[in-house]
């Protein structure tokens, strides 16, 4: 029992106006403490709605999911997600955003400033305090929601292509500062990527999904020391092998990618 | 917004030039002050009714206030639960539609019939009035709520539609309340007058001047209390817009302008 979280054969139908819909067939993975976990498969294939249930923010149809040997039954902020879309509060300014779950849970103004400030500095935003989110760029407003996912002190951190919608520069400088952050917070991450460069530069495993209905068809271990470079042989090697998994899985798929 | 100095004063041109030609037709060929007063007679009226001028805005800022205020008491709590709880919204919905067509005015006969000629007669047309403005508007804000927002909040530890109404949906929703409001206090200035035609006191603007002016022909005395319902409602919006919208909605800069 010393798995972080555990997805037991979980499965996820859809009622929708043209009958049933099964997103997830039988998807079954463990989460190992401290562990960087990257969930990649084609687009449409249950990524979302997968990470989705684990924040308990949707139920599936069967199956269970354990976290820190307890099921998982509605949300809670012991589980920091950060979603694919930007969800700021646009009223809240920065320090207050990232203030936002301590407010909740009660805590003393002073104090839950001076955490968020922590957090900001964390993920290098000082000096940006008092700005709204619309005076923030795509990649300043991500950093904003991990440094608010990170405040609360959740035991396991869930991002759903987090870096999907920042060019691909300040895309390659958020992973860098995200891998820092981990490696001092010591958190357990799950990250949804459809970016096979992405999952080979941050995990220690990759999770392969298929098509529609999905099911996870492959674990790999991503066994390169780091600090890694991403373009090590080591690195162009495994990427060849995620790719080969993955179109092995595309050319099965029907949905358009 | 700051304008140039010089175009800071472009309005000024065209109001001269209406009042010189407002002036020049009364005076050479109009010729009849029941039909169109001259400028100079209606600012003369000004002079004359220097004793009644304050007391009438005062009683009609009453009723004003009065129909505002238990509008808006009304509205908002009705609008939270329409916005958010989709069942309320069915049911509620059908009600509202029927009753929002009819007119402010054709509720004159049941409001004196409940309230007889008092100060409550004239605030429940004004309320009929501002109501719906209010209530549609701030609903809308509250079904526009985007999910992710929600969920952030939920993720976060707001448990239960509570903390979600409080931290999630009010200041995402306060713009469209605000909107609603403006549009109300719009409506419920037209109401005044409709109110007060009635009879139900002895001052008021739009007693005033169906009561008193109208009768006698006193055509420059009612385009005088004409400005100043004019101008009572402008500085009236002004305010309002001063307070709500240039320092509650500094987010919304980067969504609207
Ligand atoms: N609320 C819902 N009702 C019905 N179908 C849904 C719902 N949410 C998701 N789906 C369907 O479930 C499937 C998986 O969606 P999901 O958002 O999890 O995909 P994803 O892997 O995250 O894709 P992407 O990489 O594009 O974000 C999709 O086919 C989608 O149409
Ligand atoms: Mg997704």
């Amino acid at each position: 029992m010393n798995h972080k979280l555990e997805l037991q054969h979980i499965t996820k139908t859809y009622i929708t106006e043209e009958g049933e819909m099964t997103a997830l067939d039988g998807v079954n993975l463990e989460v190992k403490p401290a562990e960087f976990l990257c969930i990649i498969g084609p687009s449409g294939c249950g990524k979302t709605t997968l990470l989705r249930m684990v924040a308990g923010l949707d139920h599936p149809t069967s199956g269970t999911i354990i976290l820190d040997g307890k099921e998982v039954k509605c949300a809670s902020p012991d589980r920091g997600m950060v979603f694919q879309e930007f969800s700021l509060f646009p009223w809240r300014k920065v320090l207050k955003n990232v203030e936002f779950g301590l407010e909740i849970s009660g805590m003393r103004d002073k104090e839950r400033q001076a955490i968020a400030e922590k957090y900001i500095a964390l993920v290098g935003l000082q000096g940006f305090e008092n700005h709204y989110p619309y005076e923030l760029s795509g990649g300043m407003k991500q950093r904003v929601a991990i440094a608010r996912a990170l405040a609360t002190e959740p035991s396991i951190l869930l991002m759903d292509e987090p870096f999907g919608s920042v060019d691909a520069q300040t895309r390659n400088i958020l992973q860098e500062e995200l891998l820092e952050i981990w490696a001092r917070t010591k958190k357990t991450i799950l990250f949804v990527t459809h970016s096979v460069d992405e999952a080979v530069y941050l995990a220690d495993r990759v999770a392969v999904m298929s098509a529609r209905p999905a099911c996870l068809v492959k674990c790999l271990a991503v066994d390169i020391p780091r600090p890694r470079k991403r373009t090590s042989a080591e690195a162009n090697e495994f990427r060849a092998k995620l790719l080969m998994w993955l179109s092995l899985e595309r050319s099965k798929a029907c949905v358009t990618v | 917004m700051r304008l140039p100095t010089k175009e800071k004063w472009v309005w000024l041109v065209p109001l001269i030039i209406l009042i010189i030609l407002w002036q020049f037709i009364a005076v050479y060929v109009v010729k009849k002050p029941e039909i169109l007063p001259s400028v100079t007679a209606v600012i003369f009226s000004f002079y004359e009714l220097r004793n009644y001028i304050l007391p009438d805005i005062l009683v009609s800022l009453l009723h004003f206030a009065m129909g505002m205020t238990s509008a808006f008491a009304v509205a908002l709590p009705l609008a939270i639960a329409m916005g958010w709880y989709d069942t309320v919204f069915k049911a509620v919905d059908p009600i509202v539609e029927l009753i929002r067509p009819i007119p402010p005015l054709a509720w004159v006969p049941l409001a004196i019939a409940w309230f007889s000629l008092t100060h409550f007669a004239a605030g429940f047309i004004i309320f009929i009035g501002a109501f719906f403005p209010i209530l549609i508007a701030s609903y809308t804000g509250f079904r526009d709520v985007p999910k992710v927002l929600v969920e952030t909040g939920k993720v976060l530890g707001c448990i239960g539609n509570r903390k979600l109404i409080r931290y999630v949906a009010i200041p995402y929703a306060l713009p469209s309340i605000a909107t609603g409001t403006r549009v109300g206090m719009g409506v419920a200035w037209m109401c005044v007058v409709a109110a007060e035609m009635f009879g139900v006191s002895k001052y008021g603007l739009g007693c005033r001047i169906f009561t008193k002016f109208f009768p006698w022909h006193q055509m420059d005395y009612v385009v005088a209390y004409m400005l100043i319902l004019g101008l009572v409602a402008l500085c009236i919006d002004r305010v309002f817009r001063h307070f709500v919208e240039g320092k509650l909605f500094k987010w919304k800069k980067g969504i609207v302008k």
